[in-house]
């Protein structure tokens, strides 16, 4: 894989310079990912915000189609595409990168969703590397890595003396290396070997790790799960955080005369979610609470092949009453 | 690219009142819309009223008995309302066919047993109109179906119509209590009246859609009769709202009912969580 | 802090194993050792996993309530009596005083293991576990942040809170961890008619927000977990804080405080100054 080496002071330069030619969208807040208007404005201090950036190829909120009826006329819009405007997403950090493949898996199965992959098609991922997991991190539980490259263009891992090393991924990262490589410069083999040295150090430093074999079946019946979820209060934090959670619903917003069918997230911790008139399935929150659990570590990779989770530890951060997803795990496994 | 979210228009071209809360929409495609359409019996589609909703309804015609499409609503919530304040000549929104079908071709020399109740007719109605146009292909073909009562029956000409075929053997029940003078069928809940049918399960196939108390009763009939698990076909009801397999809703264990379903067998069904 | 854990532990082992209590509801360390969570005990062998410490503040009378709530729950037996032992601070007790007013259950299903802070409250604890000092340096930052925004024009208030909202990403957590949101269909799960559509636009969130704010006025205990548990730190607490100041210069009433008032925004007095009604 090429690898470029990307001073400190260059990577603010190189940000303002993409700001000229495109949406630049990083870390703003503690709460959330935005475009920014200079480099100046990125907060890449911190490990990551609340939100995810899901919310960029997944909007909260996204229009499906617009109606329009006029006497016995019926007309239906698309709507305007996504702004097919460039972006780049800088300061992501490993497992929230990792989440975009995951997710593509279940927007491209058989019925592809055309407004979603036109969003991905034009968003370019810039990594920066984990030089410090927090305490609520589990990337290598689940086959990430806080210097790992799914789903990234770019990877950015801060070396020792200050710099960041470039591990340029995909077609995509290596075209915004070659229209702006006047900021990179070349790395060596030592640079290379620093980066190895320092992924499995950052590897090692997090503390509390899950042996995740796959859940059995004999597990769903477990008692423990009423226990485990005793506390939860059935909100959404845990679900609207997490960067591979996309259930959603769809609602007519309008009148009968005109108006929009859109899509907005959804949860299946709310118990709405899946009640009808003819019954609720799911009617008390552990069964609520299992089948999120379920879902992700055990349905989502039969049909997919892939865990719904990249161990980025919000939903232990977040949660209210502080459920612990690692405790969880363990605790179920047969 | 396609936008796989947006509906094709249909008219509404007749409304029947079936019972005091279902009614029967027949529905015509517009602007020749529904040319390429075609669709087996089992599967659904999404439905939509626009500025009120979407929802996921079985097609209840079969497809031998085109080119319009039937479903049957029984009105509970706000979509269905707003589809039983619809009149001929109005526009609604279709998405579909979605979902795996009955295995018609499996069932191909076997005898059949069409078990329902109340609504659960309305797909049970698809398949069974289109093994009856495919009459030669199956042995016998049995129809027990009942509801709570008289007026709670659904398609009361075509029941009369099945009565009278004599290439099936159509068996009307209503729940203890709720005949009337004029009846003249069983009277007695749908898994006790089966148990008399005491069809074999030699070379049978039972076809099952009804409420969740009859299917449980019905399983358990049909277990003492000894038939396998692999031969009892059902169909779910989940509450749905994509129907692609993306928003999540429908998920049963690693099923998805809009994608792996709305079909199953008795036997896939004992391998999924009994969140249904 | 050690001697209210001794308390609790004792208390609970003792109610547990006299079976005057069927569950002990309070705080077991969380995983991290640092913030406690909510625990549920059953048994008095399991009584050590009780703790409490300063950074204790869920309030646990959320699982009294609601659909699924320990004394009202839809899915026992209606004749199946759970007696429940709730470690309860200053805020839940006022929390119980008023869900008593508002007929959730009885107060003989309720032990009250209390921990007091001399701040006024129309309850007596079964037992007093423990005193803790009253939370003024929460006090004083609302009210200095209150006084900032009183010092907005009109206009330039609106924008800050509108710039407030507009983060709102529905999550309910501020609704789920509320001892007064039990409602069994919350107004914005009603759908016939949508009064509040589910999509995060600034209008739908403002929509939500205040109608939350305004369905507690006159009983919101002031436990500061809305505000806590929001995700995108939306200041929950200042809204909520307000609405009490503005309900006792109104009303003279404060929910929590007296058990026989009658709450202000669901009773009529004569000479209330609402003149829509005369």
């Amino acid at each position: 894989m090429d690898a470029k080496l990307l001073e400190r002071e260059q990577l603010l330069r190189l940000v303002d310079a993409l700001i000229a030619d495109c949406e630049v969208i990083a870390p703003a807040d503690e709460s959330s990912f935005s475009a920014v208007a200079s480099a100046g404005e990125m907060q890449l201090a911190q490990l990551k915000p609340a939100k995810s950036p899901k919310e960029l190829v997944f909007p909260q909120r996204e229009v499906l189609l617009r109606y329009a009826l006029a006497g016995d006329e019926v007309a239906l819009d698309d709507p305007p595409p996504p702004a097919a405007v460039d972006r780049v997403l800088i300061g992501t950090r490993p497992c929230d990168a990792a989440a975009f493949p995951v997710i593509d898996a279940l927007f491209g199965w058989d019925d592809v969703d055309a407004a979603y992959f036109e969003r991905r098609e034009h968003t370019t991922v810039v990594s920066i590397a984990c030089d410090q997991p927090c305490e609520t991190c589990f990337c290598t539980s689940v086959g990430g890595s806080p210097a790992g490259i799914e789903g990234s263009d770019l990877l950015l891992t801060p070396l020792r003396e200050g710099n960041y090393h470039v591990q340029v991924i995909s077609e995509r990262g290596r075209s915004l290396v070659e229209r702006y490589e006047r900021f990179f410069r070349a790395s060596d083999q030592a640079h290379d070997r620093e980066r190895a040295l320092l992924e499995d150090e950052w590897q090692a430093a997090i503390e509390r790790t899950v042996d995740l074999d796959e859940i059995e079946m004999a597990d769903f019946e477990s008692p423990v799960w009423e226990t485990l979820a005793q506390a939860c209060v059935d909100c959404g934090i845990c679900t609207f955080l997490c960067p591979t959670c996309h259930c959603f619903d769809i609602q007519d917003e309008g009148d009968p005369n005109q108006g929009e069918r859109v899509r907005v997230w959804d949860a299946c911790t709310f118990y709405e979610y899946t009640r009808t008139h003819a019954g609720q399935p799911r009617p008390t929150h552990y069964r609520r609470y299992r089948q999120r659990i379920m879902h992700k570590f055990r349905y989502y990779p039969e049909n997919m092949g892939k865990v719904l989770c990249v161990g980025c530890g919000r939903c232990i951060q977040y949660c209210p009453v502080r459920i612990d997803l690692r405790v969880v795990l363990e605790a179920v496994r047969g | 690219m396609e936008n796989i979210y947006k509906p094709r228009l249909m008219t509404v071209e007749a409304v029947t009142q079936e019972t005091s809360d279902v009614k029967t929409f027949r529905l015509a495609f517009n602007n020749g819309d529904g040319r390429d359409f075609c669709f087996e019996a089992g599967q659904f589609g999404l439905f939509s009223v626009f500025g009120q909703g979407e929802a996921p309804f079985g097609i209840a015609n079969s497809p031998t008995r085109g080119p319009h499409i039937e479903c049957s609503i029984k009105e509970v919530g706000k979509v269905t309302r707003a589809f039983h304040d619809l009149n001929p000549g109005d526009t609604i929104g279709f998405r579909g066919p979605y979902g795996r079908s009955f295995p018609i071709e499996e069932m191909r020399g076997q005898n059949l047993v069409f078990v329902g109740g109340g609504i659960g007719l309305a797909p049970l109605r698809s398949l069974l109109w289109n093994c009856i146009d495919r009459r030669d292909e199956f042995r016998d073909i049995t129809l027990v179906y009942g509801a709570r009562s008289v007026a709670d029956l659904v398609y009361k000409p075509e029941l009369e119509e099945w009565n009278t075929m004599e290439d099936v053997d159509a068996v009307l029940t209503v729940d203890p209590g709720g005949e009337d003078e004029n009846w003249t069928g069983e009277v007695g809940f749908v898994p006790t009246v089966l148990e008399k049918v005491q069809p074999s399960p030699e070379n049978t196939t039972v076809i099952t859609c009804g409420p969740p108390i009859m299917i449980k009763f019905v399983l358990l009939s049909l277990a003492n009769m000894h038939f396998e698990p692999e031969q009892i076909i059902t169909t779910l009801e989940m509450k749905m709202k994509c129907g692609l397999g993306k928003c999540g809703r429908c998920n049963i264990g690693p099923a998805y009912v809009c994608k792996h379903g709305p079909v199953f067998s008795y036997a896939e069904l004992q391998a999924l969580p009994e969140e249904y | 802090m050690e001697a209210i854990t001794e308390n609790i532990r004792r208390e609970a082992r003792r109610l547990l194993q006299e079976e005057a209590v069927d569950v002990v509801i309070g705080y077991q360390p969380g995983w991290d050792g640092v913030q406690p969570v909510p625990v549920f005990v059953d048994q008095a062998a399991e009584v050590d996993k009780l703790v409490y410490n300063e950074r204790c503040t869920h309030n646990l009378a959320k699982y009294l309530v609601g659909r699924e709530g320990y004394l009202t729950s839809r899915f026992r037996p209606s004749d199946q009596i759970v007696r429940v032992a709730l470690v309860a601070l200053p805020a839940t007790l006022r929390a119980i005083v008023a869900l008593l007013r508002e007929y959730q259950f009885d107060r003989a299903d309720l032990i009250l293991l209390g921990i007091v802070d001399g701040t006024p409250v129309g309850i007596e604890p079964d037992v007093e576990v423990g005193r803790i000092a009253a939370d003024t340096a929460k006090e004083e930052q609302i009210r200095a942040q209150t006084e900032e925004l009183d010092g907005m024009s009109l206009a330039e208030r609106r924008e800050w809170w509108r710039e407030q909202f507009s983060k709102c990403i529905r999550c309910y957590a501020c609704r789920q961890v509320c001892p007064f949101c039990y409602c069994e269909q919350c107004i914005a799960d009603e759908n016939q008619p949508q009064w509040i559509e589910r999509s995060p636009s600034l209008w739908n969130n403002m929509g939500w927000n205040l109608i939350r704010a305004y369905h507690l006025t006159g009983r919101c205990s002031g436990c500061g977990e809305c505000d806590r548990v929001c995700p995108v730190e939306i200041p929950l607490r200042l809204i909520n804080s307000r609405m009490l100041d503005e309900v006792e210069a109104a009303f003279g009433f404060v929910p929590g405080r007296d058990p026989d008032a009658e709450p202000a925004l669901a009773a009529f007095q004569p000479g209330d100054t609402a003149g829509f009604i005369r």
